[in-house]
Order: C-alpha cells, then structure tokens, then sequence
C-alpha cells in the first residue's frame, strides 16, 4: 500500500475532512490522502499523482463527477484508477451514467465510514 | 485494530502544503534551509540532507523537553519541536543563516495552522463517531431488531459490536431463565483469552450487573492479564437486567472510549428491546399454540356430551352447557338403561377448571357411563365411581354428581347425590317449585362411603331442574351471587312452560343477573318435564 495515492473530490468542505478522517489509518501505511474541491483541480491532480482510488462527488459546479469520470477513464483511458462516485441520499443516483461514464462503484452519502475504509482497503490490496 | 495513536504531521498538513510553506519562506530568506520532519526523522517536506548523520531516536528524547520556541543544533541546523497541545507532532529543522524574525514567523505559524487542523480533525472525529452512532443503530434495526430467535442476538450483537469497537475477544453473558450466575451465551476469542477476560472481569461484572449502567476498566488490570482495557454493558430492557456485554482489547492497543461506551450502549439497548420482543413474540406463539390447543380439546369434549336429547313420548327434554374457558369441568349425561328400558340422567361438576377438570370429566364420564350402563342402582354406581376415582385419579380433583334413573312410563325418578347442587321439582298441581332432598359425599374425596338413595314421582305438568353451581353462584358486577332462590323464582313463574322456554328464562335470567360480569364458572342447566 505504500506509496499509494487516494484522492478526495468533494466542493463540500465537512465531506471532504470527514472522508479524510474516515480513512486516516490508511496514512499509516503510507497511502497519501489528498484532496479537491473541484472537478477540473482533480483532473488535474489525477493527471499528476495518479491515484489508486478517488472518490467523486456527482454534484459539483462546473464540472461535475460524470464528466471528470469519462475525462480521466475514457478519455484519458486510466482504466485502472478505481472510481466511486459519491451521492447524496434522496437523489436518485444515474446508474446507467454512471456505468457509461466507467464508475467502478457508487456509495450513498451520508456514507458509514467503516464500509468506506473497507473498500479503500479493498482497491489498495488489489 | 487499532494502536495506540500517535498523530503526525502527516495528518494536519498535506505534503504539497508543506512545501508551499517552506518555498514561500525561502523567497523572504533566499538563504535558508529549512525542513519539516516526521516523529520518525524521515523528512516530510523542505530540504534533504540536513541533520545527516545525527541519531534521531535520542534527538526525539532531547526536543521533547523542549518548550515551543526552543531548539537544539546539531550537526549545524537547529531543530525545533512543533507541538500541538502536549503532543510532538513533528520537528523543524533549519541550517544557518536561517534565523531571527523570519523563523520566529515560521514557527508561530506553523503552530497556529497545526493547531487548527488538529482542532478541525478532532471535530471530524466526532462527527465521525456520530456517523459511525447512526449506522450502528441503522444496521441493528436491520439485523439484531428483526431477529425473532432470543438465542440467536446475542451472536448478532456481538457482529455488530465488532463493526464499530473492535475487540480481541467479546462476549456476552446472560442468567439462566430460571436465575442465577451469568453464563456465556455468545463469544468470539480471536486470541485463546476468554477464561483471563472473564475472570479480569468479575468484579467490573458484579458492579455493572448491580448498577446497570456501563463502565471500563483500564487501570488496575495489568497483573497477570493479557488486557489492556475491557469496556462493559447492561443489556437491559424497561429497568431489568438480561445480560452484558464484555469486549476486551489487549495491553498496546487502543484502549477503550467514552465514545466507545456510548457506542456500546445503544447497541445494548436496541439488543434488549430486540430480546424482550423475540421473547414476547415466542410466548405469543405458545399462546396462539394453546389456544388451538385447547380449541381442539373443547371439540373432543363437545363431543363426548350428547349430541340432541332424547325423544320419548310425552317427555320434553332441554339442556344448556356453557365452559367458562374453552374447555370445562361440566357435565352431563343421558342413556338409556338396557333391559329396563330406563333413562339414566347424569349431572356433574369437577372442582377446577381448565384443562385438568375437562381430563377429569373425560374420566369420570366414562367410568360413570360403564356402571350405570351395568345396571346397578344409582347408589350403588356412585359408591363404585368414588372407589374408582380414588384409586385411579392421581390429580386430587374431585367432582359432585348427580345420577338419576327415570322410568318414563310411572315418572318415578330414583337417585343418588355425590356432593351436588339439590334438584328441583316444580309441581304443577301446586304451580310451585320444591327442593329434592338429596345429601351425599363428594366423590373422590373419602374412602369408604356410603351413598344414600332417594326417589321422587314426577307427575304429568311437572317438571324436574338438574344445574351445577355455575348457575346458582353466577356473580353480577357487585359480587352477589344469583342464589337458589332466584332460581326457584324464575321456576316458579315460569314452571307451567315448556322445558325449552323454561330452560330460556333461567338462562336470560342469570344473564341479566350477572351483566357484563365475566363469567367465573362452567354452568350447565339440564332440564326434564313430563308434558302429558
């Protein structure tokens, strides 16, 4: 796990500490935790740290989670950065936009930060 | 599982972070060399290469004596502690010519930016914790508050416990249900513990079992035990105790929260509702179980009654039988006598009510049956039923009864009474209602007893009430009962009708009587007039 980057993605500012705080031990091991408050700062973060794992807000301004979802897994062809959206609960999550713009996965906010480290672990063995 | 934590730079400033800092100070002192490093001494951000060669383990034990502002050099750099609160997090280290203002400006704001962030993380751990509440209780409603096995939650508790405190080895205990020392009823020992948990833990067991409410021992412990801390808590429900739940986690790990007890505490809580309701739910079932039962058990016993009244010329016949449950002690029987060509009349009531009476009317019924249907006098069948009763009827429940054999031809009616409730006589030529003299024991009762017999003449008009006590010791809502006397009121009014109306009149006679008064007793009201 060494060495790895998980990147955060959240214009929300509660979310993204809360989902940094959730996933803390994995720091311990040496996986970096970063973050991004936009769409287009995490294309341009993924472009340079290349993330194992990012967890993506769906509703953001300006660019929102599907669009930085294709950029980076059709466009850019990163297939192996494991994606999960993120989407607040009472919306209806587009699961076929989802799956075309190559989300690995999607997790309902509010989020049990247990399940949330689970998986983190989980894309980090793989 | 979690270590005991330290918290290092790495968590309250990002690397990129760090090293906007440290450039942004290098433009203001070009000259500098400045570098952030971890607890560890590898370096977090800034400049390599300073403090080569110098020995990090015992310049950590130095710096930590340190105040904020203080520093030591070694190999050319100073080295300053960051501190948050009472915690190293980190050092900074800078070579000359760094010095003076500008790294006074540097220190205070690295201090003031780490102790923010390690404010704001704190808050997100609460929060966090917070989540971490509702998803627990989310998760229980799902899984422990579904469950209808009371055996089966424990287990689930313990899944769930593991969830959100992990533990090395977990337990819950609970009494036996007839009382007693607690007993384990679900554990998970990830580490050959149980035994050193719960002999750690017995007097924290006896004090939550006393007190109900949660606690941890962390101090105190050490001595010959494996653990380090032991978190425990009441599983209760409306104030009574039904079980605990122990977790244990060993010395050098994390050691047990008030959050984690908080934690621990919903979940016990949602677990003894759950209990209380798996256990409601299984005497629901056994009740339900019953009542068929039982509903089964009123048909066997309908059905050992007569199923319609005899129909011989100039006779009229009427009966009515009511179980105060659903099955009774009541009775009543007629036959007829072969040879003679008699009727055989048979009333009775075992003491008690419920299932054991209804076993005993089965009994008594059918011995009662074999002898007069022998052809023996009533006396005689009597005598035989109490010998037989006492012999074969271990339950200690007796009956009264009452056996009479009709010839329906001259009206003479012969009988014979084991304790019960006196016949009436309503005589038409009088319009008038007598009491039927009879004495005699209860059956099933003594040994040895003799039955005395008595006789009657039952003359065209008249009409003859056999009842148990059921009738006579009706109670209205004031506790008065409904007494021979008004009984032998209604026969009087009404004794001319037919044994049907008569039957009716007694019967909506008690009713009124008694009210919305919930019936106590079994009654039976058996009824025989001689209508030419």
């Amino acid at each position: 796990m060494m060495d790895t980057n998980i990147l955060i993605v959240d214009d929300e500012a509660h979310i993204r500490l809360l989902i940094e705080q959730a996933l803390e031990e994995l720091e311990d091991e040496g996986a970096t935790i970063m973050t991004a408050e936009n769409g287009l700062d995490a294309l341009e973060m993924i472009k340079d740290h290349c993330p194992a794992l990012v967890f993506l807000d769906v509703m953001m301004p300006q660019m929102n989670g599907f669009d930085v979802c294709n950029t980076v897994k059709n466009d850019w062809g990163f297939k192996d950065i494991y994606i999960v959206m993120l989407t607040a609960k009472g919306q209806e999550f587009d699961k076929q936009r989802g799956e075309a713009a190559g989300a690995d996965l999607y997790m309902t906010k509010p989020f049990d930060p247990d399940e949330l480290l689970q998986k983190a672990i989980e894309v980090m063995r793989q | 599982m979690n270590v005991v934590e330290k918290v290092g730079l790495n968590r309250l400033l990002e690397i990129a972070q760090a090293e906007r800092l440290l450039a942004d100070f290098r433009k203001i002192a070009p000259e500098s060399q400045v570098a952030l490093l971890r607890l560890d001494g590898r370096l977090y951000a800034g400049e390599a290469g300073l403090l080569e060669g110098v020995t990090w383990e015992t310049l950590v034990e130095e710096i930590e004596r340190l105040e904020n502002g203080q520093a030591i050099t070694r190999a050319g750099a100073k080295v300053y502690p960051l501190w948050v609160g009472k915690m190293l997090v980190g050092a900074l280290a800078a070579a000359e010519p760094a010095s003076g203002d500008h790294l006074t400006f540097l220190l205070d704001f690295l201090k003031y930016h780490l102790a923010q962030a390690f404010e704001k993380r704190e808050m997100a751990r609460e929060t966090l914790d917070r989540y971490r509440e509702i998803n627990l209780l989310y998760h229980i409603g799902e899984t422990i508050g579904a469950c209808l096995e009371p055996d089966e939650i424990p287990h689930l508790v313990l899944k769930e416990a593991q969830r959100v405190i992990p533990a090395s080895v977990r337990l819950v205990l609970q009494p036996p249900k007839e009382g007693g020392e607690l007993e384990i009823k679900a554990a998970v020992d990830e580490v050959g513990y149980q035994e050193n948990l719960t002999r750690a833990a017995r007097t924290l067991l006896s004090q939550v079992s006393r007190s109900g409410q949660p606690d941890i021992l962390v101090d105190g412990l050490l001595d010959n035990s494996p653990f380090g801390s032991i978190l425990c808590a009441p599983i209760k429900a409306r104030e009574r105790m039904l079980g605990i739940v122990l977790l244990g986690r060993l010395a050098g790990q994390a050691v047990f929260t008030a959050s984690d007890e908080k934690l621990l505490m919903a979940l016990a809580g949602q677990a003894g509702i759950a209990i209380e309701k798996a256990w409601l739910h299984h005497q629901e079932i056994k009740r339900q179980r019953m009542e068929e039962e039982l509903s089964i058990g009123r048909k066997i016993q309908l059905s050992l009654l007569p199923d319609a009244c005899p129909e011989i010329p100039d006779w009229e016949f009427a009966v009515a039988y009511q179980a105060a449950q659903q099955v009774g002690g009541d009775y009543y029987d007629y036959f007829v006598l072969p040879e003679t060509g008699n009727l055989g009349l048979v009333i009775a009531d075992v003491t008690g009510k419920g299932v054991p009476a209804a076993l005993m009317m089965a009994f008594s019924r059918a011995i009662m049956r074999a002898e007069s249907l022998s052809g023996k006098r009533p006396s005689a069948v009597l005598n035989r039923v109490n010998r037989l009763i006492l012999e074969d009827s271990r339950s200690r429940l007796f009956l009264t009864g009452l056996y009479a054999i009709l010839d329906p031809k001259t009206g003479r009616l012969t009988y014979s009474n084991g304790g019960h409730e006196q016949p009436m006589l309503y005589r038409r030529a009088e319009n008038k209602c007598q009491v039927l003299s009879s004495r005699g024991f209860m059956l099933g009762a003594f040994t040895d007893i003799q039955m005395e017999e008595y006789s009657a003449e039952i003359a065209p008009g008249d009409q003859l009430i056999m009842f148990t006590d059921g009738i006579t010791e009706a109670r209205n809502s004031e506790g008065e009962l409904f007494s021979d006397e008004r009984l032998r009121e209604v026969v009087d009014a009404h004794g001319s009708s037919s044994a049907a109306e008569l039957l009716s009149e007694i019967v909506r006679a008690v009713n009124e009587f008694v009210g919305d008064h919930p019936q106590a007793d079994d009654f039976t009201l058996l009824l025989v007039k001689r209508s030419g």
